[in-house]
């Protein structure tokens, strides 16, 4: 398809999608106006009821819990599946030869710049606070364990793109990532199922909630939100560092 | 919509079609970074901040990464 022909396809299509989006945005109802019946159920609860002062936290892990369930352990599926594609099967890996070490090294010493150094090197401990403090935070305000599971795995990443792969490969081990992972999964089901042998619900929130607006206020929330973003931190840590061995230690043939 | 929300969207257009018309993948790469950036901008607009601070560490760190360690997986294997 010849560059004028496809300019003529690209600007038809948009001017049939603006036809049809134009007037949907323009008779959008404006952002203040809420006519559905589920927040006004929910929003009582969540203050009165589990002391959350984030209403999103408390549908997403007490009053919805089973669907954030449901959402880790397809992260964790989805790690395990990138784990299946790129960890070494039968071919065992070969790390670089020495002198192979010693010319990566070299071209990413002198390729390195010091300005990302410099950066990653200020960044990285702030971010990890950060993330640390919107996990901590997740029924006060905005975020949570995956918004701050998130921030921890890109302030992790700096590591690499700051200094270079020998850093990243001796800084973070693939297996504690495993391991990390694995807890924080396990420490959300047994969350969900402790109060069945309280003799509770499934998922219900069995611990002792605190004052709203207080760290540790909404009970069961706040610890399943500390085990969220221990399996995703780790989770997408363990992405990279499987992208990045792929990269950096390609299998030899045999 | 408001001016605030107009700006916002028409800045995800703008971004999206850069990504798209780039055709060098390492640049389409930074690009997409950009519209995370302006995505969780969008989101935070829309009164959705749990999603915006999600979408900026997936869409602005996390995914370009990938991207651009494939591009230099698949680029190796050109080298001799």
């Amino acid at each position: 398809m010849t560059g004028r022909a496809r300019a003529v396809v690209v600007v038809a299509s948009a001017a049939l999608a603006a036809a049809f989006l134009v007037p949907a945005f323009a008779h959008l109802p404006p952002l203040d106006v809420y006519p559905g019946p589920y927040g006004d159920a929910v929003e009582p609860i969540s203050l009165a009821e589990r002391k959350t002062t984030n209403v999103t936290a408390a549908v997403a892990y007490d009053v919805r819990g089973f669907d954030t369930l449901g959402e880790e352990t397809i992260l964790v599926a989805a790690v395990a599946g990138v784990g299946m594609l790129l960890r070494p099967g039968k071919r065992k890996r070969h790390p670089p030869a020495a002198e192979d070490r010693v010319r990566d090294l070299q071209r990413a010493l002198d390729a390195s710049r010091p300005a990302v150094r410099l950066a990653s090197a200020d960044v990285l401990p702030v971010a990890l606070v950060f993330g640390t403090y919107m996990t901590l935070h997740a029924t006060q305000t905005p975020g949570g364990g995956f918004q701050g599971g998130a921030i921890i795995a890109s302030a992790v990443t700096l590591i690499y793109l700051g200094w270079d792969y020998t850093a990243w490969s001796r800084l973070v081990s693939e297996r504690w990532m495993d391991v990390v992972e694995a807890f924080g999964m396990l420490v959300f089901l047994a969350l969900f199922l402790v109060p069945l042998a309280l003799g509770q619900v499934f998922a219900a929130n069995w611990m002792p909630l605190a004052k709203s607006g207080k760290l540790g206020s909404g009970g069961v929330m706040f610890v399943l939100n500390i085990g969220i973003a221990l399996a995703v931190a780790a989770g997408f840590v363990l992405i990279v560092a499987e992208m990045l061995r792929e990269l950096h230690e390609p299998e030899q043939p045999s | 919509m408001s001016p605030l929300e107009l700006v916002a969207f028409l800045l995800v257009a703008l971004a999206g079609g850069a990504v798209a018309l780039e055709r060098d993948p390492k640049r389409q790469v930074v690009a997409l970074s950009f519209m995370g950036l302006v995505l969780a901008l969008l989101f935070v607009v829309l009164q959705a901040p749990e999603v915006a601070l999600s979408q900026l560490a997936v869409g602005g760190v996390l995914v370009p990464l990938l991207f651009l360690a494939a591009l230099a997986r698949t680029g190796q294997r050109r080298e001799p």
